[in-house]
């Protein structure tokens, strides 16, 4: 069963984030801005119809770090090919594809049978449309479990907590051991902006965030939330990992709808939901002990993460320099870490990047 | 869902889009990373392929261009610290397409670690004793230039795919003469390999829980360790010697109850009737002295982590046991 109607699904984007509706030759739709587009694009397989093989799609290769340790780095941001050098950075993306940075994109909900229909369903589109690039589908498929929708319910999570002024992101792995929400949620001590971290990479390719104000005395809040597509699936005892890592002040489920809202609420966890098309959170009380000295690691990682997001805004040439200026070599991984971690982000924010743009 | 697959594909995408605008019949089947359509079958429209009613792993891509059937496998293992065993357990990918008379290619992604020189040695085996050809590569426009020339002339194709084979060989032969000195007996020594007049046998420590608990993922790297010791020795493609595939971590009725539970589990099908192979255990060492025997049943249930003391002890182990294989010039019951 699927949780959404393509009208609700739109429906969703128009009551929530001020999206207007449209009727395309393919169904109804919804415009939306080209940053929207690209989160959508990172955090879901939502891709743009740049092409009739494979849409263009960049979900899950914005990543950096392996854990919560910062000691590795992950392919996505960086190649990771033993040496320091940007593969998916936008810079990289705009010379390839500079439609993603332009314009409003327009967003066209599919629920299909199969993989085949929805490859002959696109082929289509990117046959008749004049500028099919500009055009993203989200595809629900009807034979996977529920439609496949768990990661379009991270991106809703996440865009809410961002309109709210949040810093978001997804899939973030504590420790082989303590496991991986779906969705974090922190307070923001970097801009007056909310937004999903990646976007710090995105400062000279869009105008969301113009600018950024650190204020590191605030008090650090953090919340971590898992996301099913359908409320038949418990997460409880996932979220009861999650409390163990006494990393969080607040934890959540996600669902497309409210039916476990009273089994989270007696279990002492919050939910995130949609009701009536609205995004919603409960505010039930959470019943866990943050520690300190965990709630610090998760600061630490978050502080390196948004610093080499930030890096991530130069091109490989600009890095070579910021490299050079530091005397680290491009093949020097861990020394490179070590640096990004004593360095002072607002230092690095301004001395490199601001100065930069 | 893996970011390597995603990569890869895309890089593929990028790669073939200016041949699928030139040429309109080339069919490409790159499916979504989130769609299982790459596991059906290849007649329903996917991206296995079943040979003698043996499913063989999906593969990444297929590109058909009239008789011309590639399958393509791909990884960035090679950037994720794989410096081994990540590399060969996706060889049986494209086999599947070998076996069935189609080229088979897998594709590693440049990266920090090097290809293992086994695999070349592997696909050249393949291409040679397979009704199909197999193609390891680290540079995806091998794949345009092979259906460019398909289009312009098949006496071209046919002689740059045989120059890929000889230049795999080469590359096996070089790391072959530089690592083992040319002789298959050093390599049998280093890799857990024994050459026998009537069989070569490969031993690999997975235990029950290799193949019947997920996370550990072993079932994955088993299958690649037994393609590996199948592959690089003709005499076994030949069917002129038996491959035994040397569970010693194992008892036969463990061995009994896998063939149980995992009666629909792919990768154990394919281990389990690949032609001219058996899976042996600890228990088919008929007259194994007690105190060998006993060494790995202590340690049958600990991790094989390098540098742990159960992983000495089944390495010591392991020495004895060989040894005794051979001077005992043990025979296996082959049949």
């Amino acid at each position: 069963m699927i949780a959404f109607t393509v009208d609700e699904i739109i429906n969703i984007f128009v009551k929530n984030f001020n999206c207007k509706s449209l009727k395309t030759n393919y169904g109804n739709a919804v415009q939306i801005d080209c940053q929207d587009a690209f989160n959508l694009n990172v955090l879901t397989e939502t891709g743009y119809l740049n092409n009739e093989i494979l849409p263009l799609n960049i979900f899950n290769q914005f990543k950096l770090f392996n854990d919560v340790s910062c000691k590795r780095l992950d392919a996505g941001i960086f190649n990771n090919q033993g040496k320091i050098e940007f593969s998916n950075s936008p810079y990289n993306l705009n010379k390839k594809y500079p439609f993603i940075f332009n314009g409003k994109k327009i967003l066209i909900p599919l629920i299909v049978n199969n993989e085949v229909q929805y490859k002959k369903i696109t082929s289509d589109i990117y046959r008749n449309e004049k500028n099919p690039e500009n055009i993203l589908i989200l595809k629900i498929d009807k034979s996977k479990k529920d439609g496949g929708i768990e990661n379009f319910l991270e991106y809703l999570t996440c865009s809410y907590f961002r309109k709210l002024g949040f810093i978001t992101s997804t899939q973030f792995n504590i420790s082989h051991a303590e496991g991986i929400p779906d969705v974090i949620i922190s307070s923001n001590f970097i801009s007056n902006k909310g937004f999903i971290l990646f976007e710090l990479c995105l400062l000279r390719t869009f105008n969301y965030i113009e600018n950024l104000n650190f204020s590191e005395n605030d008090k650090f809040n953090t919340k971590a939330g898992e996301a099913k597509s359908s409320s038949s699936i418990d997460v409880i005892e996932r979220l009861n990992k999650y409390k163990k890592s006494n990393m969080f002040d607040d934890l959540f489920a996600i669902y497309p709808n409210k039916n476990n809202l009273e089994k989270l609420k007696n279990n002492f966890f919050n939910i995130f939901y949609v009701d009536k098309n609205n995004l919603t959170y409960s505010n039930n009380i959470f019943e866990g002990y943050p520690d300190c000295s965990k709630k610090n690691s998760f600061k630490n990682w978050l502080l390196n993460s948004a610093k080499l997001y930030l890096l991530a805004n130069l091109s490989n040439e600009e890095l070579i320099i910021f490299l050079d200026k530091n005397k680290i070599n491009v093949n020097e991984v861990n020394k490179f870490l070590l640096l990004i971690n004593k360095t002072n982000i607002k230092n690095l924010y301004n001395d490199h990047i601001r100065s930069n743009n | 869902m893996t970011t390597s697959d995603q990569i890869t594909k895309q890089e593929l995408t990028n790669i073939i889009l200016p041949l699928a605008k030139k040429y309109n019949n080339l069919e490409v089947r790159i499916f979504s990373e989130g769609s299982d359509q790459d596991q059906k079958t290849f007649e329903e429209g996917g991206c296995t392929f079943v040979h003698e009613g043996k499913k063989y792993g999906s593969c990444d891509a297929v590109l058909i261009y009239k008789d011309l059937i590639i399958a393509i496998e791909m990884t960035d293992a090679l950037n994720r610290g794989s410096s081994g065993s990540a590399q060969i357990q996706r060889f049986h990918h494209a086999l599947g397409a070998v076996k069935k008379g189609y080229l088979g290619i897998y594709y590693l992604r440049h990266g920090k670690n090097t290809i293992q020189p086994v695999l070349y040695g592997m696909a050249v085996n393949c291409s040679k004793y397979s009704a199909g050809k197999y193609l390891i590569t680290q540079d995806l426009e091998t794949v345009v230039k092979l259906i460019e020339k398909y289009i312009k002339s098949k006496e071209d194709y046919k002689s740059y795919l045989n120059d890929q084979i000889t230049k795999m060989k080469g590359k096996f032969d070089l790391a072959f003469s530089k690592n083992y000195n040319d002789s298959w007996d050093i390599f049998a020594q280093k890799r857990s390999i024994i050459i026998h007049k009537k069989y070569v046998l490969k031993y690999v420590s997975s235990n029950y829980e290799s193949f019947t608990v997920s996370s550990k993922r072993a079932g994955h790297i088993t299958l690649g360790e037994f393609f590996l010791g199948k592959y690089l020795f003709e005499d076994l493609l030949l069917n002129k010697k038996k491959y035994i595939f040397f569970l010693p971590r194992l008892t036969l009725n463990e061995l009994n109850k896998l063939n149980v539970v995992k009666n629909s589990d792919k990768e154990w099908l394919l281990m389990k009737n690949e032609p001219n192979s058996l899976i042996k255990t600890i228990d088919d060492l008929k007259g194994l002295p007690k105190n060998l025997y006993e060494i790995i049943q202590s340690i049958k249930l600990k991790p094989m982590t390098n540098g742990t003391v159960a992983r000495k002890k089944y390495d010591d182990g392991m020495k004895k046991i060989v040894g005794w294989i051979i001077k005992e010039n043990f025979d296996f019951n082959l049949n």
